[in-house]
């Protein structure tokens, strides 16, 4: 009886093995491929995506939150991170960023410095994030779309850090701040709806 | 009437433009700066890319593809042309509903790149199909995606080398390559005899007739085989195509375009073997037994391989096979060279036929090397079974004085090894 049931255990195993085989062979690639190009593999730009996400949430302290409830929050972003690398056509990056913006509102005001860096790296994750969802990690990316990404996202950069700058000279000099405040809300409901039109994955 | 969009925000773009606008009203409404700052970013990105975003459609085209040389390599031009303000365009390629990889192409200028496609089939395939998505200027907004192109493309068989090859039994006309059993000129010694009428005068061997005839009473003069050629039909069976996965012979799922087929095989085994003859001086034809044509005629000269390449090359499996009542006629005394898998009966029973009527008979078995290691259960019976019954018929052929060669590793050492066979007489292939 045992052996039958040895026998019959080592059948489901092959089958197992077989059927794995099979799909293995299924899903390979054909022999094909676009010749004449600097390319990087695909896997690449969402490693450089991670990397820059765990720069910004270094930069937004995420590490110095102490426990219980801190480390739950620290917990979440990571997991939130791990999730923007792994499944990045999602969108978790737009979470990740807003996580890290109610961070950054239970520190005290940034300086000039940690707020211009934090920016920087934002807009990095941001940038190689969206050019991760659109790379599957098996694919190509042509060395120059990088490239051309972060030299068309320069203009944004300075535009934001001169907002910082500007902004936090206001704040400083001025006593009430009512009046860039009715500015934001305008500014950003302006921004949503000219932004948000039907969306698609 | 306002044309339809073809550019929209993605999910990662609503995500963050969203997260924005929620931290640009938080810090304003806390009062904090660095905050509303950190949403501003978001929200001028997402603006960007939707307001700068391109109006027009991705275009895209697959050129002709070159025909490809011995190294198996198809070659054509992929053209993409993304409108202004594109950053990229994601390109997807695929060879018979399976993915051949995919490529971020930068698409600030029209691009026209080389695509190589590594193919072990011949006949008429699919280089690949083509689809591509735009990607705007900040990788936030993406394009509708392209209708698929595809290009086909007719490979021809690339023949292979043979060292040597078989004659058949009898051989024709006073020119060629092969020394024949009849006196002729051009071959090898065949005897050395009195002067007679006919007998060209400078035949005469004098040395002989010194030797012989000191005082020259009698001339002697050498007498040579002559010259001749041989008549090969190449007998192709295109009643099936069979991959090396046997689940694929019930036609339910397609064989792999990276696998090779028997028909595969079966053309690169052609194409050598009249390579072969007609390299040597011979005279080749071809039939089919798949389909109820005229065949092509035995011919000899460059003009012929190409036009047997050619007939190969668009050989394939055409609608319900049919049953021949009787083989095809073939050229009295020609080597019969049938590339077939012999899963089932009706090309070796062609075969014996030419056999019992004293052609010789080379049965060239094109099957693929099979992957059976992952079937299981009743698959790997009925393989079983099916390969049995195929090994029972060959060796009937085998019985049957039909000469049967393996088109797998090696084949021109067993062509080399049947072509010596037929070296111990001048003028004939099988010395039965």
């Amino acid at each position: 009886m045992s052996g039958r049931s040895g026998v019959g255990g080592v059948a489901l195993v092959s089958g197992a093995i077989g059927k794995l085989r099979t799909l293995r062979e299924e899903g390979r690639a054909v022999g094909m491929s676009l010749e004449g190009l600097r390319t990087v593999p695909g896997w690449v730009v969402r490693v450089a995506a991670g990397l820059a996400g765990a720069l910004v949430l270094l930069g937004a302290g995420f590490h110095r939150l102490g426990p219980p409830a801190g480390a739950l929050v620290a917990w979440l972003a990571v997991l939130l991170w791990a999730a923007s690398v792994v499944r990045p056509r999602e969108g978790y990056v737009g979470v990740l960023l807003l996580l890290v913006g109610l961070r950054v509102l239970a520190l005290a005001p940034l300086g000039v410095l940690p707020l211009a860096a934090l920016l920087l790296v934002a807009h990095l994750t941001l940038v190689l994030g969206a050019l991760a969802a659109r790379t599957p990690a098996a694919a190509k990316v042509e060395a120059a779309v990088p490239l051309r990404l972060l030299r068309a996202g320069w203009r944004a950069q300075v535009l934001a850090q001169a907002l910082a700058l500007a902004a936090q000279a206001v704040t400083v000099t001025s006593a009430g701040g009512g009046v860039w405040r009715v500015a934001a809300l305008a500014a950003a409901v302006a921004l949503v709806l000219v932004v948000l039109p039907p969306r698609r994955r | 009437m306002t044309p339809p969009r073809r550019w929209h925000l993605t999910v990662v773009g609503t995500t963050t433009v969203l997260a924005g606008a929620v931290l640009l009203l938080v810090g304003a409404f806390a009062g904090r700066v660095d905050v509303a700052v950190l949403g501003a970013l978001p929200l001028l990105a997402g603006a960007r890319d939707l307001l700068g975003r391109p109006a027009g459609a991705v275009d895209l085209a697959l050129g002709p593809a070159d025909r490809p040389g011995g190294d198996g390599e198809v070659r054509a031009t992929l053209r993409v042309e993304a409108p202004r303000g594109a950053v990229a365009v994601l390109v997807g390629l695929h060879r018979e509903g399976l993915p051949g990889g995919e490529v971020l192409l930068a698409a600030d200028e029209p691009r026209a790149v080389p695509l190589v496609v590594r193919t072990v089939r011949t006949g008429p395939i699919e280089v690949a199909t083509v689809e591509a998505q735009g990607v705007g200027p900040g990788a936030l907004s993406v394009s509708d995606a392209v209708d698929p192109v595809t290009r086909t493309t007719l490979v021809l068989p690339a023949a292979a080398p043979l060292r040597d090859v078989p004659l058949p039994t009898r051989l024709r006309g006073l020119t060629g390559a092969h020394g024949s059993r009849r006196p002729g000129e051009g071959g090898d010694l065949r005897d050395v005899h009195a002067f007679a009428p006919g007998d060209r005068l400078r035949r005469i061997d004098w040395r002989v007739t010194a030797h012989r005839s000191p005082d020259l009473a009698e001339l002697y003069v050498r007498g040579e085989h002559a010259l001749a050629e041989a008549v090969v039909m190449l007998v192709v069976d295109s009643r099936d195509e069979v991959g090396p996965d046997p689940r694929t012979w019930a036609g339910l799922t397609a064989t792999r375009p990276d696998d090779p087929t028997s028909l595969d095989v079966a053309r690169q085994a052609a194409a050598s073997v009249a390579r072969a003859f007609l390299r040597g001086g011979d005279r080749v034809g071809l039939d089919d037994l798949g389909v109820l044509r005229r065949p092509l005629p035995p011919g000899g000269g460059r003009g012929q391989l190409d036009r047997i390449s050619h007939a190969l090359a668009v050989t394939r499996p055409e609608g319900a096979t049919r049953h021949r009542i009787r083989s095809p006629r073939l050229p009295s005394g020609a080597l019969v060279v049938v590339f077939s898998t012999f899963l089932d009966d009706e090309a070796g029973r062609a075969a014996a036929a030419w056999r019992q009527i004293g052609h010789r008979v080379v049965a060239v078995d094109v099957l693929p090397d099979l992957r059976l290691d992952h079937l299981a259960g009743r698959d790997a019976v009925a393989s079983r079974l099916v390969l049995v019954a195929r090994e029972d018929q060959l060796a009937d052929l085998h019985d049957l004085g039909v000469e049967v060669v393996r088109w797998q590793g090696d084949p021109a050492t067993a062509l080399t090894a049947l072509a010596r066979a037929d070296r111990r007489r001048p003028g004939a292939g099988v010395p039965r």
